[in-house]
């Protein structure tokens, strides 16, 4: 199922083939064509959001905003300005910023995670995080610790695998910019990593 | 003959992709030779994959609630769809009221008899209506429908005083 591609993204996405057929059927008001744009790209910017902001509950509010706006906004999608996957996720990435902004979003409580102790009772973790790994708590913390702006090269880069010039365009800065953020949290999170498996020790 | 120069600080740069080509060519060089830098840039390269394989698990959608969280399709665009046939339909049945309005204005047998006349037939054509709007209930069929019927009621209003006038001269 859709769902479970996530790996990678649709081979062909980024102009012509099924996925333009289905943005130009939203654009004529085909009312199936929304649902299916839906299905198709629900599960990407779902992911891209819980990453970005690191709480389920905000990541699917925001990614309810997201499609409610690309849907009330089709006609302004133009394909020869950027792919249809890169427009949806320059709508959530900043949509992601205003939940921020207006959360001032404290950091996901995850301190005492890797102990697996003292943890707070009032604010139990999604079974998602239960299951990761020692690894990989350690991984979701030291993402925690970022600051939004290089989580946001983070996972675009690491996760989503774009470029630099389809980051800085998803992020709306230079592709300079794009690399240089990407190497500051590439850096910050070795050193976070660095310094958790010391202390572990 | 340079083994020993490791370049540390280049091994994430390396990795991520952000050296130009000719050091690129250099660091690779460099890593045919030396244990200690692959197993550096092992390391950095476990970052970014652990980072891709923690996203991937903690991140996994339920398609159920997936599925729940559609916003709804906009309005407008409901309205849009039957809004390219309503319009002309509207039209086109304005411009026929006005032409058989224009034509009853101007016959010759629009008297007092006649006017009665149109009256009981507007009568008998609304007892026929039920029959067209018993159809399913769209939006177009039933403008498409008000048309027909308005064009009905237009013909027999300019017959009824035809037929008036001839019952009289039988009379
Ligand atoms: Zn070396």
């Amino acid at each position: 199922m859709y769902w479970n591609s996530i790996l990678s993204w649709p081979a062909g996405e980024v102009h012509g083939g099924e996925d333009l057929s289905l943005v130009e059927r939203c654009q004529a008001g085909d009312e199936t064509a929304f649902a299916a744009l839906y299905h198709h790209y629900a599960a990407y910017i779902y992911r891209l959001t819980f990453s970005f902001l690191q709480h389920r509950e905000d990541a699917e509010e925001v990614l309810q905003d997201t499609f409610e706006y690309a849907f009330r906004r089709i006609d302004r999608y133009d394909a020869q300005k950027a792919s249809f996957k890169t427009w949806l996720y320059q709508i959530a990435v900043s949509r992601c910023r205003n939940k921020r902004r207006r959360k001032w979003l404290p950091t996901f409580p995850l301190s005492g995670l890797g102990e697996g102790e003292a943890r707070d009772e009032l604010t139990p973790l999604p079974e998602e995080l239960l299951a990761l790994n020692n690894r990989q708590k350690q991984i979701w913390q030291a993402l925690n610790s970022l600051s939004p702006k290089l989580r946001e090269a983070a996972v675009l880069r690491y996760y989503e695998g774009l470029t630099y010039p389809e980051i800085g365009q998803v992020l709306d800065i230079p592709p300079k910019t794009a690399e240089s953020r990407t190497r500051l949290a590439h850096n910050a999170l070795k050193e976070i990593l660095i310094k958790q498996s010391s202390e572990g020790d | 003959m340079l083994a020993q120069q490791h370049p540390s600080g280049q091994l994430s740069d390396y990795v991520l992709d952000l050296l130009a080509p000719d050091e690129r060519r250099r660091v690779d060089r460099h890593l045919e030779r030396c244990a200690g830098c692959r197993e550096a840039v092992q390391q950095e390269r476990a970052i970014a994959h652990d980072v891709r394989s923690t996203l991937i698990k903690a991140t996994r959608p339920q398609p159920a609630r997936l599925a729940q969280l559609m916003p709804p399709v906009p309005a407008v665009r409901r309205r849009n769809r039957y809004g390219l046939f309503l319009r002309p339909a509207l039209a086109l049945s304005i411009l026929l009221f006005l032409f058989v309005a224009s034509l009853h204005l101007y016959s010759p047998g629009s008297n007092g008899m006649s006017n009665s006349a149109t009256a009981t037939t507007l009568a008998a054509t609304a007892t026929t209506t039920p029959t067209t709007t018993a159809e399913p209930h769209d939006d177009a069929t039933d403008s498409a429908n008000f048309v027909e019927v308005r064009a009905l009621r237009s013909a027999q209003a300019i017959g009824t005083p035809v037929a008036a006038i001839l019952m009289m001269a039988q009379n």
